[in-house]
């Protein structure tokens, strides 16, 4: 999955979760209340089930999951895309 | 019921689990209440039936069952006692964060032990002055080498006074720490409390830590982690407790039926007065629609779907407040005879109300589910 798709299937994850018309890439999720903690969870298990990274415990880091371009920049770097 | 809803082998061991229950727990569940506490007997025929270890992986020693064979394990072991189910449920949780958060050297040190029932899990988030208000939580945790030193005061902990092995949520300054904590350990006191209004033999404590050290490796995920971890735990816990409320709202309509079938007033038996219809008519479906969302959320689990959570949220919203009015019902049906210590859908009745408070108590659902409501709005088809 190149990184446009998966900004697309993020998207529409999140879709699933809150409300992503009015969100953009670089929206804090947290501050924004787009993403609570009960649905963290969800996110974590999308990014390791869609796009095949593994989590190691230095990868709890809220900054990782704070917006679309912040999860999308991380799920590159755990490729060694960038 | 719906067997085309499952499998035989799902089936299979929902009758198996019925006769483990109908066999060690119903007959005893009365006098469990009473003492309020669990013969020491239930914990080990648990782990021996592999219950303690259902949300076990297979390599660690676990059952490993899929969310649907693991909800009817709660149905059946919460439609004969609750409080056996409330162990389902918090021992539960602490092997899903394990399994969810943990390292690989934590897992393979605790999920072994967990799964044989060595080690048992407690759930430690409530304190005295923070409870649906998690975010709030008092109790520190402060960095101490390597481990963490941990002060404060949890209550209201199910199985508290017997666990082991207690999944704690603490903070440092401004991040959330979850800690697992030696039940036994120096610095943490234990007092167990008594009285409560339901789920009475479910061994409540409150547990108190004084300057406890917690060694190296017992931080699940990382600072800052410890509500997420929290909530995962929770998300798993209400999904145990949704299907229990199924469970006790069928040991509801099953007594109901049977007293209001054989009970004669008026010259004919009670289940012949329209009033009384009404109330088990209200009883089938509730069970029933109540079961469906349980069936709902299990397949979305099971599917690793991103709605599981909330699934999840309307199956305990929905059953806990259908177990209610059903045990409500059923006492009413049977009348004087209802009230009676010796009957048991008087426990229903207590057992019952604590399910709207635990795992989320109804009003905090309420608010979870109106905040993702514009998910089941329909998209405009032109849009």
């Amino acid at each position: 999955m190149n990184p446009d798709s998966r900004q697309v299937a993020l998207r529409a994850f999140l879709g699933n979760l809150c409300e992503v018309s009015t969100l953009g890439d670089q929206d804090d999720l947290f501050a924004g209340g787009f993403v609570n903690s009960l649905y963290l969870v969800s996110l974590l298990n999308f990014v390791q089930g869609e796009f095949g990274v593994v989590l190691d415990e230095e990868d709890f880091d809220m900054d990782n999951f704070r917006s679309i371009q912040a999860v999308l920049d991380f799920v590159a770097r755990k490729r060694g895309e960038v | 019921m719906e067997p085309h809803l499952w499998t035989a082998e799902q089936e299979s061991a929902r009758k198996g689990f019925r006769a483990f229950a109908r066999r060690h727990l119903e007959p005893h569940a009365a006098r469990f209440d009473r003492e309020e506490r669990l013969d020491e007997d239930v914990f080990a025929l648990m782990a021996a039936q592999g219950y303690l270890g259902a949300l076990v992986p297979v390599a660690h020693g676990g059952s490993a069952l899929d969310p649907l064979t693991f909800g009817f394990l709660n149905e059946e072991i919460g439609a004969a006692c609750s409080s056996a189910r409330s162990l389902l449920t918090v021992h539960g949780m602490v092997c899903q964060a394990m399994g969810a958060w943990g390292t690989p050297e934590q897992k393979a040190r605790w999920l072994p032990e967990l799964a044989l029932g060595r080690a048992l899990g407690a759930f430690a988030l409530t304190e005295p002055e923070v409870g649906s208000d998690a975010r709030s939580v008092q109790t520190t945790a402060t960095p101490d080498g390597q481990g963490w030193v941990l002060n404060g005061h949890k209550k209201w902990i199910t199985f508290g006074e017997v666990a082991t092995l207690l999944l704690v949520l603490a903070r440092h300054g401004e991040q959330t720490l979850a800690l697992l904590v030696d039940g036994s350990a120096p610095g943490v006191q234990r007092t167990p409390i008594r009285g409560m209004l339901g789920t009475r033999a479910s061994m409540l404590a409150e547990i108190r830590f004084q300057d406890c050290r917690v060694p190296p490796g017992r931080l699940l995920a990382r600072p800052g982690f410890g509500f997420p971890v929290m909530a995962s735990a929770l998300d798993l816990g209400r999904f145990s407790v949704a299907w229990g409320c199924v469970g006790l709202g069928q040991a509801c309509l099953e007594a109901s039926v049977r007293h209001a079938s054989t009970r004669q007033q008026f010259g004919r038996p009670l289940a012949g007065h329209q009033l009384v219809q009404r109330m088990l008519a209200d009883m089938v479906v509730g069970v029933r629609a109540s079961r469906l969302l349980c069936l709902q959320a299990a397949a979305a689990r099971a599917a690793g779907h991103p709605r599981s959570t909330l699934d999840t949220l309307l199956a305990k919203y929905h059953a806990s407040t259908m177990a209610m009015r059903a045990a409500r019902d059923a006492v009413q049906v049977h009348g004087a005879s209802g009230c009676s210590a010796e009957n048991p859908v008087s426990r229903y009745l207590r057992d019952a109300k604590t399910m709207e408070i635990i795992e989320g108590a109804t009003e905090i659902l309420q608010g979870l589910i109106a905040g993702q409501a514009r998910g089941d709005v329909r998209p405009d088809p032109e849009g």
